[in-house]
């Protein structure tokens, strides 16, 4: 864990045209993520969140959705500045995000493994192919010598017999020595199929992104190449399955996503997500819609790949309770704006702004011991402002009880009450007595 | 050899798994189930005409030159069904059982030729316009709606007094109104589809454009595209063999239902089986298509299932 900063946003405008006018969904989100920090990000429905994250991938619905202003720079590099083929190289294999909904974030019509693969054979095209040039020259070289093999079975293992490496399962060529192991049809035909596949993938190597043979993928009798190539990928595929904790991943990356479970099918997307091993992991709301022993779960084993592979993770959600887990900075967001930003301890041991403060005192406790007296729950008073006509100055100020005239009338900009806790708010608490 | 299908079994276990609850719903819808061995059965006999027909029919041009590879029979002209002649002779004294049968062929040469390019080209305009809306999409769908409005009969009218009279001529006019359904088809799914999360999702993996449209939201529009062909494929038989009875497709002397129906009118109430038999194969293909398009329909959607 370097100091080093991975991401960082600064006046961060994205707005929305509507038919009733512009609504202004963020309005100046500064943001700073460390290489290997989590990052929480809190807030109410609809405060921007999500509008945030969306906006970092440059995801955001255009139109009718914009960014206005602002700045994301990643590694150093300007992200809004970038063409669109420059950004798909950079999703998903730099920064990669994960949906709230894993039901529907999987495609339904494909495997798993499939999905898993796509994003691999995308971002490390050079890389497998390699690797696919070079079992098909173990082929050739098998085939030449007259190597041939057929799996032996001893129980639930299948090893090649000419080379004893553990075989595969419909593959026709052992992944060890090359010796080929489907029937006598199938040799004959082999080396005009070994042919056309040595071609196609020394085309790819030299362009990952030939037309033709985008269009050769899909053609049956054409396709070995890419089958070849998916083969390789197996490999990692499996391996970020079982990273993820996944029993089986043979199987699960056979299996279709209505197949699995919720918590399952999460951790394959998580899988997905981090098969190419990103700098930066969005989570937006990655356990909302799984019950809490599967949270849980799906926390700790986040915190565990980061761990093992150093990736930050902007975790976003509205349980403050997991922030305080997790995270080792907050910002907590409201209407748009960023309320406050500092580290876990300072944000929620001492919140200096308003609303951060009602947040937590909002969080219904049971204190153990105490006698339970029928005390009301603390509520932030007042509702969500609406986007499309912000109030004036502070964005909370109509809600705060420590409002005055300047609230109302100026825009508290954020500023640095104590070293890395940052306030936008003209009266922070534990200052000045407020 | 069985180590290869256990395997295929293995990798395939969810699918195949699919595939028995699905056969396993079709099978008990009798309609269905009528309508796919009807349909085998017609495409078998399509298929093996020269083998069960027992006389070559064809008489029509091969190649641009007129064959003739029979003599007219008048002494055989018009006799009615008997064991001999199934289905009786027509007025060359050709037997109209090696005449329907080869018709078979004919029918399924059209409908295959026609649906296929159609719903070719309407699924490639359909996702595009979907998966881009605003001006591209609009444009295409204009363009489809243009297209709708011709109608088949005056555009194949148009052709066959432009190009001729023959079958492919027919195929182009149906292929030209028909890909417009399977593009407001896919269209509407597109619309529906390109919103879902799974697309974001691949988005932000980096998928482009085309691996989007293609591979993550047209594989999962497919299955109504899928009921609608199997059902134009009846329709199909039946406008080709309309345009042929009113005398725009096939070219006089081809073993065409339409055309078969068509000569056989003139004598139609003395002679009836030169009419009655092509017009019962049209009946029962087009029927066959129906069910099966309707049981398809069944299966593929996931409301009416379970």
């Amino acid at each position: 864990m370097g100091d080093e900063v991975l991401l960082s946003v600064r006046g961060l405008k994205t707005h929305f045209e509507t038919y009733e006018g512009t609504v202004q969904a963020i309005d100046g989100i500064d943001l700073d993520i460390e290489r290997g920090q989590t990052v929480g990000l809190v807030g109410e429905t609809g405060c921007g969140k999500s509008v945030t994250a969306l906006s970092i991938l440059r995801l955001v619905p255009d139109p009718p959705g914009k960014i206005v202003a602002g700045a994301i720079r990643f590694k150093g590099r300007d992200l809004i500045g970038l063409t669109d083929a420059e950004l798909r190289g950079i999703r998903g294999n730099q920064i990669s995000m994960i949906f709230q909904e894993p039901m529907t974030a999987l495609n339904p019509a494909f495997r798993i493994g499939e999905q898993i693969a796509e994003s691999l054979l995308r971002h490390q095209a050079p890389r497998l192919t390699r690797a696919a040039i070079e079992q098909l020259e173990r082929e050739v070289e098998a085939r030449k010598e007259g190597r041939r093999a057929s799996p032996v079975s001893s129980g639930e293992e299948w090893r090649c017999s000419a080379c004893q490496a553990p075989a595969v399962h419909g593959d026709p060529a052992c992944a060890g020595c090359g010796a080929s192991f489907r029937g006598f049809f199938r040799r004959l035909l082999r080396p005009l199929g070994l042919r056309w596949e040595r071609r196609a993938l020394r085309t790819l190597e030299k362009d990952p992104e030939d037309l033709y043979l985008a269009l050769f993928a899909y053609i049956p009798g054409l396709r070995g190449f890419q089958r070849r190539l998916e083969r390789v990928a197996h490999t990692d595929v499996v391996a970020a399955l079982r990273s993820v904790r996944i029993p089986e991943p043979d199987r699960i990356a056979a299996a279709y996503p209505f197949e699995l479970s919720g918590g399952m099918r999460q951790r394959a997307m998580i899988a997905m997500m981090m098969a190419c091993k990103p700098d930066l992991l969005i989570a937006d709301e990655p356990t909302t819609a799984l019950d809490v022993t599967v949270e849980a779960q799906i926390l700790e084993l986040m915190r565990e790949l980061q761990k093992s592979t150093g990736t930050a993770i902007l975790l976003i959600t509205h349980d403050l309770g997991i922030i305080a887990e997790n995270c080792q900075a907050v910002g907590v967001m409201y209407a748009g704006t960023l309320a406050e930003f500092g580290s876990a301890e300072t944000v929620f041991g001492a919140p200096a702004h308003p609303y951060t403060h009602g947040l937590l005192q909002a969080i219904p406790k049971i204190a153990p011991g105490e006698r339970t007296r029928r005390r009301r729950l603390f509520i932030v008073p007042g509702t969500v402002p609406n986007l499309l006509y912000p109030p004036p100055g502070c964005r909370f100020h109509p809600r705060c009880p420590y409002a005055d005239d300047q609230c109302s009338d100026e825009v508290p900009l954020l500023r640095e009450l104590r070293p890395g806790h940052l306030v936008a708010c003209h009266h922070p608490i534990g200052k000045e007595g407020s | 050899m069985a180590s290869f299908f256990s395997a295929f079994a293995a990798r395939h276990e969810s699918r195949l798994k699919e595939l028995r609850y699905s056969w396993f719903l079709f099978r008990h819808n009798l309609l269905a189930m009528a309508g796919l061995l009807l349909v085998i059965f017609v495409a078998l006999v399509g298929l093996f005409a020269p083998l069960i027909a027992p006389q070559d029919p064809s008489y029509a041009t091969v190649g641009g030159h007129r064959v003739e590879v029979w003599q007219p029979n008048y002494a055989e002209q018009f006799e009615s069904p008997s064991a001999e002649h199934w289905f009786g002779t027509e007025f060359f004294g050709i037997d109209l059982f090696s005449m329907v049968v080869y018709g078979a062929r004919t029918s399924f040469m059209i409908g295959a030729f026609v649906v296929f390019p159609a719903m070719l080209i309407g699924v490639v305009l359909g996702a595009f316009a979907g998966y881009f809306g605003r001006g591209i999409g609009e444009t295409i769908m204009r363009i489809t709606d243009i297209f709708l409005s011709i109608p088949a009969l005056v555009l194949a009218m148009a052709i066959a007094a432009v190009l001729g009279r023959s079958i492919v001529n027919i195929m182009y006019a149906l292929i030209i109104t028909w890909w417009p359904w399977y593009t407001r088809i896919v269209y509407g799914q597109v619309l529906s589809l390109r919103e879902k999360q799974f697309v974001e999702a691949a988005r932000s993996v980096g998928a482009g454009p085309l691996r989007i449209i293609f591979r993550h939201i047209t594989m999962n529009s497919l299955s109504p595209v899928i009921v609608q062909a199997t059902s134009d494929f009846g329709y199909v038989v039946l406008t080709a063999a309309g345009l042929s009875f009113i005398g725009l497709g096939a070219p006089v002397g081809t073993a065409e239902w339409g055309l078969m129906i068509n000569e056989g009118a003139k004598y139609m109430p003395n002679y009836w089986w030169s009419s009655v038999f092509p017009g019962v194969a049209i009946l029962v293909t087009v029927l066959a298509f129906n069910l099966l398009g309707d049981g398809l329909r069944d299966i593929l959607d996931p409301r009416l299932r379970r």
